[in-house]
């Protein structure tokens, strides 16, 4: 049965894609309902006019989308594009195709269009909520932590970050003076645990000629090269004890001497510290002064491990695939579902540092464009894999919904929740959920 | 060639790709009102000011009308906005004769009075331009049939 125009009109009337088609001079001759919704022009207002007076965009005169298929005789698909509406310009994607007659001759073009306006601000928004100056993290404690340095920016108060290692504390460090005041000034990284301890005195308060054997020449320390900056101090607490009063003077007035040299010289700073060590006990075993603590503790940062925080796993998942696609010029844009299962319980002890090793490894292992499976992971991946398999989900399934199971389990871990939820294949965030959902509080 | 790229490009006021289309299109199409009307501006634009007039006697000869009743924004006509461009930068390589030639040409386009006195200005020096000569006579007669009009 042939169809007649009228039907051609319900029919392209009825889908949800803008649709319009021009005349070989380029006037619009058909508007359909989805083109009148995105638009907000009436098909009776734009009909019989040229498309260029009705969209009015800059595109119309560079790379009109028929004339890009008349050129190259081959259909557009998806390409973004933006479109005048009655009250504003919204970004479009469209697919273009020229239209012929019976002699082959190109008598008119047809565009249909997506109006992308709600995604793209989706797309900002998951961009503001889940990249900060790099770090990627859609999780309340991660959100959290970048309201608290944007918050922060305008003091110069010394910051604490603590976390485990892997979780990112330099880019927190990092985010932090790019939000501050300071951030055009000198931004000084020092790991003070690659330093023997007869070095990072030098290192960090500079030293005089002849001050020890290979001091040959003068030379500034990283508080002299930061002054008005920020210096960053990872690994804090790894710095020896009699260092730890220089620091803590430097904290206090902003003074030091260079090693060997008894002239006081002054520096302005602000000092962001983190450790990934227990720092409570470095406290009580003596191995950092709490005086020093206390002035580098006026605003604590905790960065929480991965486990803590699992829905980060994915975004950052897509954010590596990101990454290796442009470092490897393959790409690879997803993994199957039970990769991301696998991912998704894995306790993460390496943290985002882990994660980026494993992505990269299963990434190499991946051919071009398609998608990446279990037996691309490491093999202690697919072993776990192996193992939930033969015995882990249906214990796991049982402890879950019982709450007897469930303290059994506890009482065997001597209530640690961070083993409890590494052999029940969650997270300690779920595992707290789980526990008040049975009305267990410790 | 293709008509309507020709035309996208008119549209679009690149001249020079418009007229290799539409050149082109007008051999297989020689009667064709709408490509003759577009290729006279791209002539005229492109400075090839005898091609233009030939063409323009041609189709003023043809339907004098499908080029006075040309609108701007109907019809896409630019000559609006390529006289505004010319009377107020001024800037051109044409002598006076081909001036007065350009203007007449493009204001038939906006206004046949107009136009006419600008052919007429041209033919004190190009009196011999049998095209010039051919077109000032068809709108002489079209200007005596329709005085109380233009």
């Amino acid at each position: 049965m042939a169809v007649n125009d009228k039907l051609k009109d319900h029919i392209l009337d009825s889908i949800a894609e803008g649709v319009f088609t021009v005349d070989k001079d380029f006037r619009i001759n058909f508007f359909n309902k989805a083109a009148e919704k995105i638009t907000g022009y009436a098909s009776d207002e734009v009909v019989g006019k040229f498309c260029k007076h009705v969209f009015k965009t800059e595109m119309c005169y560079l790379d009109c989308p028929i004339s890009l298929v008349l050129k190259s005789k081959k259909n557009l698909y998806d390409f973004d594009s933006s479109i005048h509406t009655i009250d504003r310009t919204k970004p479009i994607k469209l697919n273009a195709a020229v239209l012929y007659n019976e002699k082959e001759d190109p008598c008119g073009g047809l565009i249909t269009f997506r109006d992308q306006s709600e995604i793209e601000i989706l797309r900002k928004y998951y961009s503001e909520t889940t990249q900060f100056h790099g770090i990627i993290g859609h999780s309340k404690s991660m959100k959290e932590i970048f309201s608290l340095i944007k918050e922060i920016s305008d003091s110069k108060a010394p910051v604490f970050i603590t976390g485990e290692s892997g979780t990112g504390k330099e880019m927190v460090a990092n985010a932090i003076q790019k939000e501050s005041t300071r951030k055009k000034e000198k931004f000084i990284l020092v790991n003070c645990s690659v330093f023997p301890d007869n070095l990072l005195a030098s290192e960090l308060f500079g030293h005089v000629k002849g001050a020890f054997t290979d001091a040959i020449k003068d030379r500034p320390g990283r508080f002299e090269l930061a002054d008005k900056g920020t210096i960053f101090l990872d690994e804090v607490a790894e710095i020896p004890p009699q260092m730890q009063l220089k620091l803590l003077r430097v904290l206090q007035e902003g003074t030091f001497e260079r090693v060997g040299e008894s002239v006081t010289r002054s520096t302005d700073v602000r000092i962001i510290a983190a450790t990934n060590i227990h720092i409570e006990n470095a406290l009580s075993e003596g191995q950092f002064r709490e005086d020093l603590y206390y002035r580098l503790n006026v605003i604590p940062i905790e960065i929480p491990p991965l486990r803590d925080r699992i829905e980060d796993v994915i975004p950052l998942v897509k954010h590596f695939l990101e990454k290796f696609s442009i470092i490897y010029k393959k790409e690879i844009v997803e993994m199957d579902d039970n990769v991301y299962d696998i991912l998704t319980s894995y306790h993460w002890p390496g943290n985002i540092r882990e994660l980026e090793n494993v992505i990269e490894y299963a990434f190499v292992r991946s051919s071009p464009g398609e998608r990446i499976k279990i037996a691309k992971l490491p093999r202690h991946f697919r072993e776990q894999k192996r193992e939930r398999s033969v015995s882990g989900n249906g214990n796991y399934e049982k402890s879950i919904n019982n709450k007897d199971d469930l303290l059994v389990l506890l009482d065997k871990n001597r209530w640690n929740k961070t083993e409890t939820a590494k052999e029940l294949g969650v997270g300690r965030t779920t595992l707290w959920r789980i526990l008040k959902k049975h009305g267990v509080e410790f | 060639m293709s008509e309507m790229l020709g035309n996208q490009y008119f549209m679009a006021r690149k001249y020079l790709l418009a007229e290799s289309e539409l050149a082109a299109c007008l051999e297989e199409y020689p009667h064709s009102k709408s490509i003759k009307r577009k290729l006279i501006v791209c002539y005229a634009q492109n400075g090839n000011l005898n091609k233009a007039l030939e063409l323009f006697s041609s189709l003023i000869n043809q339907d004098i009308e499908f080029i006075i009743n040309a609108d701007p924004i109907i019809d896409d006509c630019p000559c609006e906005e390529i006289i505004d461009e010319l009377e107020k930068h001024r800037e051109h390589n044409y002598s006076a004769a081909e001036y007065d030639l350009f203007l007449g040409i493009v204001w038939l386009f906006c206004n046949a009075k107009t136009s006419l006195k600008y052919l007429r200005k041209a033919a004190k020096t190009l009196h011999n331009n049998k095209f010039l000569n051919s077109s000032i006579n068809c709108l002489e007669e079209y200007y005596n049939s329709n005085a109380q009009s233009v």
